[in-house]
């Protein structure tokens, strides 16, 4: 979760795997919408001596369909070269790190720069270099090599001449799930004692705190990207909803050559996808993961039926006997899960969610990362602000767009769990305990800063994991 | 015609199984092909790019020629270089390459 190993492809194949996908009002430049794009899961910060890349054979894509159709308008197109400057040492850097310098791209003593251009393509195909020689910052390797990282990751925010503000390299990982015990059958250390196999109860245990992850982030004017090419501001307005994506593709032919050395040849195909958290994860069955990565939005209509009848919401009530007889007999009657698909595939309609419809543009199945962009951001810790996004009272968050410290995890189970069937079913209960549902996997708020690209430098291999060592029983 | 454009630039194709051989390396005109064509290119890109075998696809001074046999009792093969896919039937040339492994 939300997508890190979420198909038997992508699980085998980290640099394409894109864990998570945000879309956001800026916050402190509302005028413009962020969209971070993460790879390479589960990283440990120490993973050295080849810390984590990009893949340079790899083309990564970040989609926006501006008019509901579920196509492509704007397409930012990533790819990455990594140089090596002294081949004949095993290091990674000779030295400790320095930053760029003013004009400059090089790292002092990084051994293995990675390097970047990016294009945009509109919706006829026709693409443009909006840059190259964009430098990523190194992993945060520890105090010896990159003792100044703010120094470091800010010399990798750059400005295109064609405005957008982009970043790729190494963050903190933001997101936060107890994937220990969801994966375990379905449980929720908090209700561990009303499920099938009971345990005593918990707390949430965060199975990705001190992970980093690679993000590409671009901050991009918002009338940049409306059909209107202004900045909406009537949330009914149809331009206002914009739906987001990501992608990464490989060439078709992959052969190990002689010497050690891989030769790719032939067109690039799309082998990892991501829009919505969760969908791909635990709604799309396995033997339909890897062929999921491979398609486009407009073709969804085929997993709809994945998405009317999710499996987890069908096994909640056999996981936790007695606890949700509401949602058991809703789903027994045979009732289709039409609030599902609206969050996921048809966005939701100004009559069920009238301060933040996000399918005013049209109403495609398609799954996209949809965010109406005429909603005012709300920043963590002011009023209205929750992580619950819109099942909190907050229309900023997801499933109106996603931000950083939203939980996700916790929004959907609830929705899966039947919180949201009222809002197409007036005369449906919800279960008591729902309230309760979550795997209470606590965020950590290191992980985030309040500026682009808004997680926070990633944790250092030197500090993590723990610098408190065990006890070495021969030793004593 | 907007639609195909997007899926020219996806740059999605059917392929089938394995490739069966390595028939050649071929000269630089393959080339002509590449990620980005069409770019109008800024000068910040231009420089960037002028070392970059990744943008067209090559790796170092000749680019792979892989061949599949997609279905031998057609003679239909496709050919894979640099970011291009070609495939075209010639029973002949299906014969002489699976000749070859035997």
């Amino acid at each position: 979760m939300s997508s890190h190993r979420e198909a038997p492809g992508t699980s085998k194949d980290p640099v394409v795997d894109s864990t998570d996908l945000y879309a956001f009002v800026s916050p402190d430049k509302p005028d413009t919408v962020t969209i971070l794009a993460n790879y390479v899961p589960l990283q440990d910060p120490a993973g050295g001596p080849n810390f984590f890349e990009f893949g340079d054979d790899v083309i990564y894509k970040i989609h926006i369909d501006n008019n509901g159709d579920g196509l492509a308008d704007w397409t930012y197109t990533f790819k990455f070269h990594t140089e090596t400057v002294d081949p004949n040492t095993f290091l990674y850097n000779t030295s400790t790190i320095t930053a760029p310098g003013p004009g400059s791209s090089t790292y002092a003593n990084f051994n293995r720069p990675q390097l970047y251009y990016v294009t945009l393509v509109d919706a006829d195909g026709h693409e443009k270099i909006l840059g190259g020689g964009l430098p990523c910052p190194p992993c945060n390797i520890g105090p010896r090599s990159t003792p100044d990282y703010p120094s470091l990751s800010v010399a990798a925010h750059r400005t295109l001449p064609s405005g957008e503000l982009v970043f790729a390299g190494q963050r903190a990982e933001g997101f936060f799930v107890d994937l220990g015990s969801i994966f375990d059958l379905g449980g929720l250390r908090p209700l561990n004692s009303h499920h099938l196999i009971p345990l005593a109860n918990a707390s949430g245990v965060n199975s990705l705190a001190s992970k980093n992850v690679h993000t590409i982030a671009i901050q991009v004017a918002i009338s940049k990207l409306t059909s209107s090419n202004t900045q909406p501001t009537s949330v009914t307005d149809a331009a206002a909803v914009l739906g987001i994506w990501t992608t990464a593709h490989r060439q078709t032919v992959r052969r190990i050559a002689e010497k050690g050395v891989v030769a790719e040849s032939g067109p690039y195909v799309q082998v990892s996808r991501l829009g919505n958290p969760l969908v791909n994860e635990v709604v799309v069955p396995v033997s339909l993961k890897d062929y999921f990565n491979s398609q486009e939005p407009v073709k969804d209509v085929q997993f709809a039926a994945a998405v009317l009848q999710p499996e987890l919401a069908a096994l909640i009530p056999k996981l936790y006997p007695g606890a949700f007889p509401n949602l058991a007999a809703y789903q027994a009657a045979g009732n289709k899960r039409t609030d599902i698909e609206a969050i996921f595939v048809t966005g939701i309609p100004a009559s069920v969610l009238p301060s933040a419809p996000t399918n005013v543009g049209g109403k495609a199945i398609a799954e996209m990362l949809r965010l109406n962009v005429a909603v005012p951001p709300t920043t963590v810790g002011s009023t209205g602000y929750s992580a619950l996004g819109v099942i909190g009272g907050d229309v900023g968050g997801f499933p109106n767009g996603r931000r950083p410290q939203d939980d996700v995890v916790t929004i959907a189970l609830r929705a899966l769990a039947g919180a949201t069937i009222p809002l197409v079913d007036k005369s449906y209960t919800v279960d008591a305990v729902v309230s309760a549902v979550g795997d209470a996997a606590p965020s950590e708020p290191s992980c985030y800063q309040a500026g682009f690209p808004y997680l926070a430098d990633p944790h250092d291999g030197y500090d993590n994991p723990s610098t408190t060592p065990l006890a070495n029983p021969d030793s004593e | 015609m907007a639609d195909i454009s997007r899926r020219r630039f996806l740059g999605h194709a059917a392929i089938g199984a394995a490739a069966v051989g390595t028939v050649a390396a071929i000269g630089p005109s393959i080339l002509s092909t590449v990620t980005a064509s069409g770019a109008s290119a800024s000068p910040i890109g231009t420089a960037a790019l002028t070392h970059d075998h990744s943008l067209t696809g090559e790796r170092g001074p000749q680019p792979e020629l892989m061949a599949h046999v997609v279905d031998q009792s057609s003679g239909t093969i496709s050919l894979y270089s640099g970011t291009r896919m070609v495939t075209f039937q010639n029973r002949a040339v299906t014969d002489a390459l699976l000749k070859a492994l035997q």
